[in-house]
């Protein structure tokens, strides 16, 4: 074939693909918008039920009425149930559930858990966050090293909303090895188990994995673990990796125990790394000792910005000594915090006299 | 052989090789596409589980610094910023850089926002040179908002200024005429926060603003534009941007991150010393760059595209204004790979050394000439006898049927996916829009775009233009 011949015939082809794609398009649009409008024909009657449910309505057979709805009507509401369970909190929520489980949804994510496909897998595991048990965390734990990240994902989050104790062990150990999930995914599913989780997330902070340490330190600081705060605090002296000391410091600070004014001083000294120093700076304005305001006024003139920057931040939360410090330097990291201090004051001021 | 056989079969050559040009640079897109197509259905399908609840809860989710460069803004720059204070994220700030605007931008952000002075400690972690002249906050309510007066130094020389002054570990770029959906930043984040070790930058998608309705700095109706010069650019947008930028993230070589709408690791800005004032095209500059400091540091990273949801920007809508943009976008493309020439087709550097680099020397940086080339060529082909009429005739149809195809493909995807367009009108005017794309925009474009890369190679000073803005259609 010629060239010209060639190109007779790709335009032909080219025409039926304008026409074949216009086509597509329309009647993909047209079936699309009819499947949607079917939707919301079916699900309407059981959407109303599902907001009364969420709303608190007293209607006992609320709850018999939703599980009695057929497949396809549940089939078309069920999105919209799924959204409200992340919504709804309460007596409203466990009803939810407890449609969810009459439906047999649990034990349908139960089967699917095993799947082929990764996506299937990953539903299963956001059904069984919602709804599932302590029953169900053991799969769901077999799951934490599944071959997809994204399902590891999914089932961090699930375990964090089930928040059963036994989750911690394994959830810390999945930051490490060859499927590793996200500390910081791993650390909010752990700040959802609460102080239960205490004893196994502390005694990670001995791992020889720095990942498993820094979460677990994180994690200490942000359930208020003040039972651990000595172990903190060996770690913020003793530790070797950089970004252990730090979450270290950053922890000491949420704790707030009179213990950590020490080491956290000691973080500060010039010697040290300036984004420890600024980290501990920060710690010590979130501790609130007045005992700290001399260290951190000496701090206000530092070469390193963070550092001067945290510590001018960290004399406003101190109260009167921290004020008087600021007011006494003429550092412009002290008249920024004083600015920032005006200001605050003057705001707090017009929401007083707004509420009045 | 004569002369005149010589002439003859060097054009007839260089048609066909033309013709080839055209076939090979549109299959290359429709690849794109169709990797983009397998990363959306992929997006989809993993929505319903996606946690972007649990990461808004989250007291771990990385905080952001939305970094705002305006310059001559005056008449989008509240309802922007009233749409970045809205966003739903749990820790974030806003610092609009007003890089020395003589219009009225600082003061409807003051009456607005009923800014104050407050004294502020600038850090030079990035080269700025433009004098701060004053920062200002809120009086009295407590919305996360900074605003920067500086003297006039461009748009990088604002970034790196936001850049100092940024709190958070993380900063977004956002340009002051953009519209952010209320999710955006969540979505854009969720790279950083689902893979926070390896994550270094991600993009968002960038549409057209024209035409839509506006709420308190929120879009509520999309709509396409009133002007037809809009109307192809929404097509481009959705080809080039939409689903080239997807493939490529997909193909693990996205070099670009739009200005209007990219965030970044601070601290990774800050190690390889912020946006380069000497390249115009800083946002892509600032992506190669990142690139380039990460594989010679032989760092595992990932530069993600996030295909939903979007900012809106509002763009060009007369011919002077475009040929403004495009000179700058191609000039800046041009110095990026003269820049980083080095990098071009060094297997150090992987598949962006290896594929991404030489893809955009090929099919983004030669491309217009390619394309004025042909305009000339073919006819002269014609007059001198060495290309048949009907030939070149048909080599025109297929070198811009298969565009139009590519871009009704382009529709089709995005129909079946975000369906961003409800109107019928609207799908009518996008399908008409493919077809005009081919019909003198590309053309004039095409000019506009080899005079930035003339400008590349004279060094001539670089120079923004001016965007007239004509404001955004805020519904009553």
């Amino acid at each position: 074939m010629t060239l010209a011949g060639a190109a007779a015939v790709a335009i032909g082809a080219l025409l039926v693909a304008a026409v074949l794609f216009g086509v597509v398009t329309v009647v993909g649009r047209l079936v699309r918008r009819a499947a949607r409008n079917r939707r919301a024909r079916l699900a309407a009657p059981a959407r109303r039920l599902l907001v009364r449910l969420a709303a608190g309505d007293d209607d006992e057979t609320l709850i018999d009425q939703l599980v009695a709805v057929d497949a396809r009507t549940w089939k078309a509401v069920e999105p919209a149930a799924v959204a409200m369970l992340g919504k709804v909190r309460g007596e409203a929520h466990t009803a939810l559930v407890e449609v969810f489980q009459r439906r047999g949804a649990g034990t349908r994510a139960e089967r699917d858990l095993h799947a082929r496909s990764p996506v299937a897998r990953a539903r299963a595991a956001e059904v069984l966050g919602n709804v599932g048990t302590a029953d169900d965390v053991p799969q769901l734990v077999d799951l934490l090293h599944d071959k997809d990240p994204d399902v590891r994902v999914v089932v961090v989050r699930a375990l964090g909303r089930i928040a059963h104790p036994s989750a911690a062990g394994p959830l810390l150990a999945s930051t490490v090895g060859p499927t590793p999930v996200p500390p910081p995914l791993v650390a909010h599913a752990l700040v959802r188990l609460g102080l239960a989780a205490q004893v196994d997330v502390a005694a990670a902070l001995d791992d020889p994995a720095e990942l498993a340490r820094a979460t677990a330190l994180e994690v200490l600081g942000l359930i208020g673990a003040v039972g651990s705060a000595r172990q903190v605090e060996f770690a913020l002296r003793s530790d070797l990796s950089i970004e252990v000391r730090l979450r270290a410091a950053r922890t000491l600070g949420r704790l707030g125990t009179r213990g950590a004014l020490a080491p956290l001083l000691e973080a500060m000294e010039p010697d040290r790394p300036p984004a420890l120093r600024a980290e501990a700076a920060h710690a010590l304005g979130e501790l609130g000792a007045p005992a700290a305001a001399q260290p951190l006024a000496a701090l206000l003139t530092d070469a390193e910005y963070r550092v001067a920057h945290e510590a001018a931040r960290a004399l406003l939360r101190l109260g009167a000594p921290g004020r008087e410090a600021l007011s006494a330097s003429d550092s412009p990291h002290a008249r920024e915090a004083i600015g920032i201090a005006d200001l605050e004051e003057a705001r707090r001021g017009a929401l007083a006299v707004a509420g009045r | 052989m004569t002369i005149a056989d010589w002439v003859r079969d060097w054009f007839r050559v260089t048609d066909v090789v033309i013709l080839g040009y055209f076939v090979v640079i549109n299959t290359s897109y429709l690849f794109l596409i169709v990797l983009a197509t397998a990363e959306f259905v992929r997006h989809l399908r993993h929505r319903p589980f996606a946690g972007l609840d649990e990461m808004y809860r989250s007291p771990l989710t990385p905080g952001v610094s939305v970094l705002v460069p305006a310059f001559n803004e005056e008449s989008n720059i509240v309802t922007s910023v009233q749409g970045m204070l809205a966003l739903r994220y749990p820790q974030f700030e806003v610092i609009v850089v007003d890089d020395g605007s003589t219009d009225g931008t600082f003061e409807r952000l003051r009456a607005e926002f009923d800014l104050v002075e407050t004294p502020r400690v600038v850090p030079r972690e990035v080269p700025a040179f433009g004098r701060v002249l004053g920062v200002y906050v809120p009086r009295l309510s407590p919305e996360p908002l900074t605003v920067v007066r500086k003297e006039n130094g461009g748009k990088t020389d604002a970034l790196n200024t936001g850049i100092n002054l940024a709190r958070q570990p993380l900063i977004c770029m956002v340009d002051a005429d953009s519209i952010l959906d209320p999710q955006a930043l969540l979505a854009v984040a969720k790279p950083f926060a689902d893979d926070p070790l390896r994550t270094v930058a991600t993009g968002g998608v960038v549409r057209v603003a024209n035409g839509c309705s506006v709420v308190a700095g929120r879009i509520v109706e999309v709509r396409m534009p009133q002007r037809w010069l809009v109307r192809v650019q929404v097509v481009e947008y959705l080809r080039a941007f939409l689903l080239g930028r997807t493939g490529w993230s997909r193909l693990g070589g996205l070099l670009i991150i739009s200005g209007a709408f990219g965030l970044f690791r601070r601290d990774l800005v800050v190690e390889v010393g912020g946006l380069d004032h000497n390249c115009i095209g800083e946002d892509a500059e600032l992506v190669v760059r990142l690139h380039r400091h990460l594989r010679r540091t032989k760092r595992d990273y990932r530069v993600v595209f996030v295909a939903e949801p979007v900012s809106w920007s509002e763009a060009p809508s007369t011919a002077r204004v475009l040929g403004w943009q495009r000179r700058r976008w191609h000039r800046g493309i041009a110095e990026i790979l003269w820049k980083h020439r080095a990098m071009i087709a060094n297997p150090r550097y992987g598949r962006i050394g290896l594929l991404a680099l030489p893809y955009y020397v090929v099919f983004e940086l030669l491309a217009p000439m390619v394309e004025l080339a042909g305009l000339v060529m073919v006819p002269l082909g014609v007059w001198v006898g060495a290309v048949d009429a009907t030939f070149a005739i048909r080599f025109l149809l297929v070198a811009y049927g298969y565009a139009l195809v590519v871009n009704l493909i382009a529709l089709t995807v995005e129909e079946f996916t975000f369906a961003r367009y409800p109107r019928w009108k609207d799908l009518a005017l996008a399908t008409a829009a493919s077809a005009l794309e081919n019909l003198g925009f590309r053309q004039v474009t095409a000019f506009w775009r080899a005079m930035g890369a003339w400008s590349a190679i004279r060094r001539s000073r670089q120079t923004w233009g001016v965007m007239t803005r004509t404001g955004f259609n805020e519904a009553p």
